[in-house]
């Protein structure tokens, strides 16, 4: 009998466990599966004219690939920054400059998923920003600063060309939904004359 | 198999059975090793965890403290802020009578080290001419020239690519307009000089001369819409093809206002006047002559966050009735004529019962003062209603919502329940005007009465286009009524509006001004108008008027025609109309008459407006750009289709690399900026806190393992 309570209760702890290891591992794979989806859905975006749903249900779809120089970071870009979409990959914040065009590029992600490679970054880290009409822009990082949620003024215009990083900060505070974002500024180093 | 720790069970069991129980105890030895490592391993995890997230916590408080900046962004290598090219602003503005000539100086330096191409958006009056350009570097100047827009363009990418200094003028809208400098050495600084031929507004014996300062955030519909279907569009609005061109750099809130301006006047008013009036800055006047003044803002280098106008009253009876500029350019003759209707005040009988509605805007944009104008001016047009008058208050931002189903008549009872609403209006939100305007036109005047639109707004929109071809379409027997409200509205949409809407505009720009402008806005509102009016010329005259169609005129307003003609005139000018059901005649001489530079300009810059709004009644865009293009190039203005560039002739870049650098406006005075912007996204799962869960009752389950497990074997031994 005594046995039996102990087994339950060894059982239901061990069960509990690996549900969250689950959670955790469920939101690494969406994050995972859901870009290789995307850059499917991408390759057909850059070669046609009108913008591909990754899956036939996405409210969303691919904007941008973001590449690091050093071929450590491929990640497709989504319109908007909801928290559903957050889930699947990096958004680009509406209002700011769309990728491709000149101004302040902002893409937000998850500091525990795609983002989580913004802490290694530091000035001269060269990162390219594919727009959906095959062009390529790079840029080099400038600096990095931590914010407070309510600075939107990192999200506003520069009045350069630039692309702007975020994500939550710390990076790995247990509890999520801190007031504070780690942030990823990085100038525009093409040559090519682009339209603004 | 025997292992000597085996405990009485061991001696009941078969041989299967036993070969089964040694497995199954290995297998508990090896699930509590396993145990014992997770355990371990858990709690170095919480603990690197743990204190790695306090460690960070007391980083952030320390970060937190240190000021960020939107445009000043450190170098992470040296830790210094990158200094961003600045530019100072110097106008002059010269006055004859109701002609201005304004000359703007752009100061452009640039204190990085890096070479820079400076892009600057700015504002000019609605019905600037815009006719010259020129860049100064050192003692050298270059003069600017008028292109198709494109080619401007082009030229102006080559000298940029090749590394030669050029400076180019776009239009964006008719009142926002973009400087773009290119190549400006580290430490240079170079000055761009444009000019441009307006006329002034003439009202009532006074006459405004405005310049505006700053260019208002606009509110873009379908861009900042914190709706997520909204926001899953591509990001920019995709009602606004322009939206980042006219949607102005601001600096951010926390940083001193920079951008300073001198402005300096010349006036020579044609008159005797009686008092000059600066609404939103101090100013100091040196008087001439009784007609003559120089006048300049009192501090210099003030921060352009708000308009500047000033205004002037002629003495009475010292102003003329009539005033008639000529120009002879080219082989062309130009004449501006600026006339006086009769202004005796009429019996009242001859008014007409109103049906009124008051659309007003409670947009975050129109937070504080403007807000606060809005409603008192929105008061006082409410109590003026009379006994047989009825009205109706509609507000709007991102949504629309009325006081009342339709209008209601003017009671006391209703009156007072008017006046708790607008006490209870709060600003937020973006702008939509469109489904406001659309409600307040969906009725039409009904026989007897007079329907008018009042529009209390600060304009700051994007979407002027639609907004124009709404009226058009929609507004039949109503007439429509703009208020200008704050520090900067929007006065190219408000001056349209009335235009289209066969209205008239009024700006009020500070609290004090309301009760004496809204009182001027009643006189017209209320008063019978000009209409009819017909010009005959001479015979045999070939002639190109503007305004082609001549508005009714509202009490005080002059009436304004500018002519292009082969020959100087001859004979004079009869102007006919319908004053309050008689008939109405003056003539003008046109001969011998003053001559004035820079009337050409006007008229062209009239023709073009027509032209522009030609292509929103549905024009053939080509052939309107045909005849816009023709009348800017022969006349050198910019317009929607021409800029004026300027190229210098060697190159002078050093560098690989140039930065492109938009130079911030203020934002407008008492402009808040949280009602604009929202806040930033959230960015973090829960994945860390799944992972020390997991890991925590990992451990839990491992104790309770080993504790049971130990109390077992106690018994058992």
């Amino acid at each position: 009998m005594r046995l039996r309570i102990r087994h339950v209760i060894f059982v239901s702890l061990m069960s509990l466990s690996i549900w969250q290891l689950f959670e955790a591992g469920y939101i690494h794979a969406k994050a995972w599966i859901a870009q290789q989806l995307i850059q499917v859905a991408w390759e057909d975006t850059v070669t046609s004219t009108d913008a591909q749903q990754p899956w036939p249900w996405a409210d969303t779809q691919a904007v941008a690939r973001l590449t690091a120089q050093d071929g450590t970071v491929d990640l497709v870009v989504l319109s908007g920054t909801s928290g559903r979409t957050l889930a699947f990959g990096p958004g680009h914040m509406a209002g700011t400059a769309l990728p491709g065009s000149f101004g302040n590029v902002v893409v937000s992600g998850h500091r525990d998923t795609h983002f989580s490679f913004l802490k290694h970054l530091g000035a001269g880290d060269q990162l390219t920003l594919q727009s959906t009409n095959g062009n390529t822009k790079v840029y080099e990082v400038i600096g990095t600063e931590v914010v407070h949620q309510n600075d939107v003024a990192v999200a506003m215009d520069a009045g350069d060309d630039r692309i702007t990083l975020i994500t939550c900060y710390p990076f790995d505070a247990p509890i999520p939904g801190g007031p504070m974002r780690y942030v990823v500024v990085a100038r525009s180093i093409s040559t090519q004359y682009l339209e603004i | 198999m025997h292992t000597p720790l085996t405990g009485h069970w061991t001696h009941i069991q078969s041989p299967a059975s036993q070969i089964m129980k040694d497995s199954f105890k290995g297998l508990l030895t090896t699930i509590s090793v396993g145990l014992t490592i997770a355990a371990c391993l858990s709690i170095v995890i919480l603990t690197l965890i743990l204190t790695s997230t306090v460690a960070n916590a007391a980083k952030t408080d320390a970060l937190s403290n240190a000021k960020s900046g939107s445009l000043l962004v450190k170098n992470a290598q040296t830790g210094e802020y990158m200094p961003t090219p600045t530019l100072a602003t110097d106008v002059n503005i010269s006055v004859s009578g109701i002609l201005s000539r304004t000359k703007v100086s752009q100061k452009f330096q640039n204190n990085s080290k890096d070479w820079v191409e400076g892009i600057y958006v700015f504002p000019l009056p609605e019905n600037a001419a815009v006719d010259h350009l020129r860049m100064r570097i050192g003692d050298r100047i270059i003069e600017g020239q008028i292109k198709e827009r494109s080619q401007a363009k082009k030229q102006f990418q080559a000298a940029a690519q090749s590394g030669k200094h050029a400076a180019l003028i776009e239009q964006e809208r008719p009142n926002v307009f973009t400087t773009s400098l290119t190549n400006i050495a580290p430490g240079e600084s170079i000055t761009v000089e444009i000019e441009y031929q307006n006329t002034l507004n003439y009202r009532e014996g006074i006459v405004s001369l405005r310049f505006p300062l700053v260019v208002a955030p606009r509110y873009i519909p379908g861009s900042l819409d914190t709706d997520e279907k909204a926001a899953t569009s591509n990001g920019q609005s995709p009602l606004i093809e322009d939206a980042h061109r006219i949607s102005p750099l601001v600096l951010d809130e926390s940083e001193p206002k920079r951008n300073h301006v001198n402005l300096s006047i010349k006036l020579d008013a044609g008159f005797s006047i009686q008092d000059i009036q600066s609404t939103n800055h101090t100013i100091k006047k040196n008087k001439i002559t009784d007609q003559q003044y120089t006048i300049r803002l009192a501090s210099d280098d003030a921060p352009a966050d708000r308009d500047f106008e000033i205004t002037w009253r002629s003495v009475p009876d010292s102003m003329p009735r009539s005033a008639v500029y000529t120009e002879h350019k080219g082989d062309k003759h130009f004449a501006l004529i600026t006339l006086f209707p009769p202004t005796a005040p009429l019996t009242t009988s001859v008014r007409l019962p109103r049906d009124v509605v008051f659309v007003v805007d409670t947009s975050g944009s129109m937070d504080g003062a403007s807000l606060d104008q809005a409603k008192s001016a929105l008061k006082m047009a409410v109590r003026r209603m009379g006994k047989n008058d009825r009205f109706n208050i509609i507000q709007f931002n991102d949504e629309t919502s009325a006081l009342f189903g339709k209008e209601q008549p003017a009671s006391d009872k209703n009156l007072k329940v008017a006046c708790r609403y607008i006490n209870a209006l709060e600003a937020n939100g973006g702008t939509n005007s469109l489904p406001a305007l659309s409600t307040a036109l969906n009725d039409d005047a009904k026989p007897g009465r007079i329907r008018q639109v009042v529009f209390i707004t600060d304009g700051s929109v994007g979407n002027e286009d639609h907004i124009f071809s709404l009226i058009k379409k929609r507004l039949g027997g109503n007439r429509l009524f703009p208020i200008g409200i704050g520090s900067a509205p929007n006065s190219h949409l408000m001056t349209k509006i009335a235009e289209y809407g066969r209205g008239t505009f009024t700006y009020i720009g500070d609290i004090s001004e309301v009760s004496t402008k809204m009182g001027e806005f009643f006189s017209r509102l209320e008063n019978p108008v000009v209409t009819d009016i017909k010009t005959r010329w001479p015979e045999g005259f070939v002639i190109d008027i503007t305004p082609s169609v001549i508005p009714d005129l509202y009490q005080g307003e002059p009436l304004v025609i500018v002519a292009a003609m082969d020959e100087a005139a001859t004979g004079p000018l009869q102007i006919d109309g319908l004053f309050a059901g008689q008939t109405w005649s003056q003539t003008v001489n046109l001969e011998n008459q003053q001559s004035e530079k820079g009337i050409g300009q006007v008229w062209a810059r009239r023709k073009i407006s027509e032209h522009m709004g030609l292509l929103r009644g549905g024009a053939p865009a080509e052939a309107v750009r045909e005849a816009v293009l023709g009348l800017a190039l022969e006349h050198s203005l910019i317009t929607k289709y021409s800029s004026l560039v300027a190229v210098d002739v060697t190159p002078g870049r050093t560098a690989q690399f140039m930065y492109r650098q938009l130079i911030p406006l203020n934002l407008p005075n008492r402009w808040s900026q949280a009602k604009i912007f929202g806040s930033l996204p959230q960015t973090a799962t829960p994945s860390v806190m799944h992972l020390i869960l997991a890991a925590l009752f990992l451990l839990l389950a491992s104790v309770f393992f080993v504790i049971t497990r130990n109390t077992t074997r106690a018994r058992q031994a």
